[in-house]
């Protein structure tokens, strides 16, 4: 149990503070007001986040007791204590003993530690795409919401749709009215698991399968059609690269439109 | 349109917030409370007002129009009662007037440029946002109770029909129906006041918060000006940060979450409050209804997230521990006991549910 306290305390600590600079900044500013500042400073600054700290952080006890809740209490217990408020308050408290020129002087200083803790030494974030204005209100790619808008335009009942795992991801943050036959986030299908018999043949039903049919290379047309029967799409769209498809011709459906590359068909029947 | 709708929503917070505010202050026995203050109090008491409203009919799958209808009943009556009190203590205390005078005549450089850099952020917020797959469950309960005007009876992934049992970790808290209330009464949809209208009101309310924490510390304004600077400096840099678990990065990956919300504004708050209430030098009040103040701060923490009751009751404790050493003084426990219980007890029925075997 100690074993594993100790590793978790890591982890989270990694993943709060990661190389330590803020970590060091923080001591720093503590051994500072420590040795000037005022006793409220001390008090609040130092005393109450080490007392917050010892109590939950450093506490097996508490460890255990947060595991019982959620697996993410325990790693989430660096937010009990303002760290950064903590730090910007040493930071000023700082500044104004120091007076202007030395103040100034350990502002540059504090702005190229908090620099290279946030952009240097590799741990910009690159593989996510942070910086980037979404083409809509909503927030959502444009593409499920034109998709969503084209759906419920058309539809006079209610819309049940089939789509690629990108499409269904926010649909339903978008528009609610629409129903989903799954959604990969929470690897949730609308009908239950099994073996279900469809035009005499057997169709096997569970996440992974449904997953599969509209997301694979392959698109598995026929078991498509054959969960229509199943779970009552109205609506499926396809990521294809012809204009003219198998669900037109073989299947009877009728094309909507394409947007972004993908084809949306209803179902008539 | 929209853009107005929003605008309006935005606007509407304040006047709404403020009086009810005032009246939680008068209520916990604070007298001169700044506005900025009583905007806070008053959103984080609207949302204790809504838990307790939800709690009572969740299970009993009322619908939302119900829920929206008591809990705007209630919300009605505090803003007028604080309407009320706040013209009858101007009436009285003609200082108010000179006292609006001097904030202004008080303003530096220093408090513009700290307004400003706050201002900045929540623009730089607002203009780029991450596509996070939280949204598909947070937002989507929100939309979904939105579109089906129930609480909690479709699953917000394929709108199927469920049970309260499949989201047992979520049925206490009533966020999701929150949202969906608030945007109901305004006609704009969920997704689009959580990702337009709620990162100014939150961002706000953070930097609010940090100042008067950062007052009470450092004593001197011109001091929480630049901590609250400095501060968005640290809160702008982690944005580029790989470490996802800081309270900072959640600022800006999504204030609309509930977890941003505990970590951005429900702590800082608690952290505000049970300062003022037991250290002496930070401006201590000896009133014991201050602990009413935080028990509505527990009740908001249950409406935001079940993690966000164990944190409020953690970070209370801890607090408390502190300066019941420190002032020897037995008594903050009961303060604590008090005003934690409803947090304390949501954590109860939690674990009683897990022990029950329900799907967590």
């Amino acid at each position: 149990m100690m074993h594993e306290f100790f590793s978790q305390l890591g982890i989270t600590y990694g993943y709060y503070f990661g190389y330590g600079f803020l970590a060091l900044l923080l001591v720093a500013g503590a051994i500072c007001i420590i040795y000037a500042g005022t006793d409220i400073q001390k008090r609040i600054l130092v005393a109450l986040p080490v007392c917050v700290i010892v109590l939950t952080l450093l506490n097996p006890v508490y460890y255990k007791l947060a595991g019982l809740t959620a697996d993410y209490t325990y790693a989430r217990s660096y937010w009990n204590v303002p760290f950064f408020l903590i730090l910007a308050c040493m930071w000023a408290a700082l500044v104004r003993k120091a007076g202007k020129s030395k103040g100034i002087g350990i502002s540059v200083v504090m702005v190229f530690m908090i620099l290279l803790w946030g952009y240097g030494l590799g741990s910009v974030n690159s593989e996510h795409n942070l910086f980037y204005v979404r083409d809509n209100i909503y927030r959502v790619p444009q593409n499920t919401v034109d998709i969503a808008d084209m759906i419920t335009n058309d539809c006079d009942g209610e819309p049940v749709v089939y789509a690629p795992a990108d499409i269904c991801r926010f649909m339903r943050t978008y528009d609610a009215d629409i129903k989903l036959v799954y959604h990969d986030w929470w690897k949730e299908l609308s009908i239950d698991y099994g073996t279900y018999s469809v035009d005499d043949e057997e169709l096997i039903v569970n996440y992974q399968t449904v997953y599969d049919f509209i997301n694979a290379d392959e698109i598995n047309y026929k078991a498509i059609m054959q969960l229509q029967k199943l779970t009552g799409w109205n609506y499926v769209v396809l990521k294809e690269d012809s204009g003219q498809s198998v669900m037109q011709t073989e299947y009877g459906l009728v094309r909507l439109g394409t947007v972004d590359g993908y084809n949306i068909y209803k179902n008539v029947y | 349109m929209l853009i107005l709708k929003m605008t309006l929503l935005v606007l509407c917070s304040v006047l709404a917030a403020v009086p009810l505010g005032n009246m939680i202050f008068r209520l916990a026995g604070i007298k001169n409370e700044s506005a900025a203050s009583m905007y806070v109090a008053g959103i984080i008491s609207s949302m204790a007002i809504y838990e307790v409203v939800y709690l009572f009919l969740v299970f009993r799958y009322e619908s939302l129009s119900k829920t929206t209808f008591i809990w705007g009943a209630e919300m009605l009556l505090f803003i007028v009662a604080g309407i009320v009190t706040g013209i009858v203590y101007g009436k009285k205390n003609k200082s108010m007037h000179d006292r609006l005078l001097d904030y202004f005549a008080d303003i530096r450089v220093h408090h513009v440029i700290a307004v400003g850099v706050c201002v900045a952020y929540i623009i730089f917020t607002l203009v780029y946002q991450r596509e996070y797959t939280d949204d598909s469950l947070f937002v989507g309960m929100a939309s979904t109770a939105y579109s089906t005007d129930t609480l909690i009876r479709f699953s917000p992934f394929t709108g199927k029909q469920i049970e309260l049992s499949y989201v047992a970790k979520y049925i206490l808290s009533g966020y999701h129906a929150y949202m969906a209330s608030v945007s109901a009464i305004f006609g704009v949809q969920p997704v689009v006041m959580m990702h337009n209208v709620l990162p100014v009101i939150i961002i706000a309310m953070h930097y609010i918060v940090c100042y008067r924490l950062a007052r009470v510390i450092l004593k001197n304004k011109k001091s929480a000006d630049y901590a609250i600077i400095f501060l968005t400096i640290i809160d702008l840099f982690s944005m580029y940060n790989k470490f996802e678990l800081t309270t900072s990065a959640w600022l800006f990956t999504g204030p609309w979450y509930g977890k941003s919300i505990i970590g951005n504004v429900i702590i800082p708050v608690l952290w505000y409050y049970l300062i003022r209430i037991m250290d002496e030098d930070g401006n201590a009040k000896p009133a014991k209804r201050m602990w009413g103040l935080v028990a509505v701060v527990h009740i908001a923490a249950a409406l935001i997230s079940t993690y966000g009751s164990i944190a409020s009751a953690t970070v209370t404790l801890c607090i408390t521990i502190y300066y019941m050493i420190k002032n020897r003084r037995l008594s903050y426990a009961l303060g604590f006991i008090l005003s934690s219980a409803p947090s304390i007890a949501l954590m109860s029925f939690m674990l009683y549910m897990q022990h029950m075997g329900v799907k967590w």
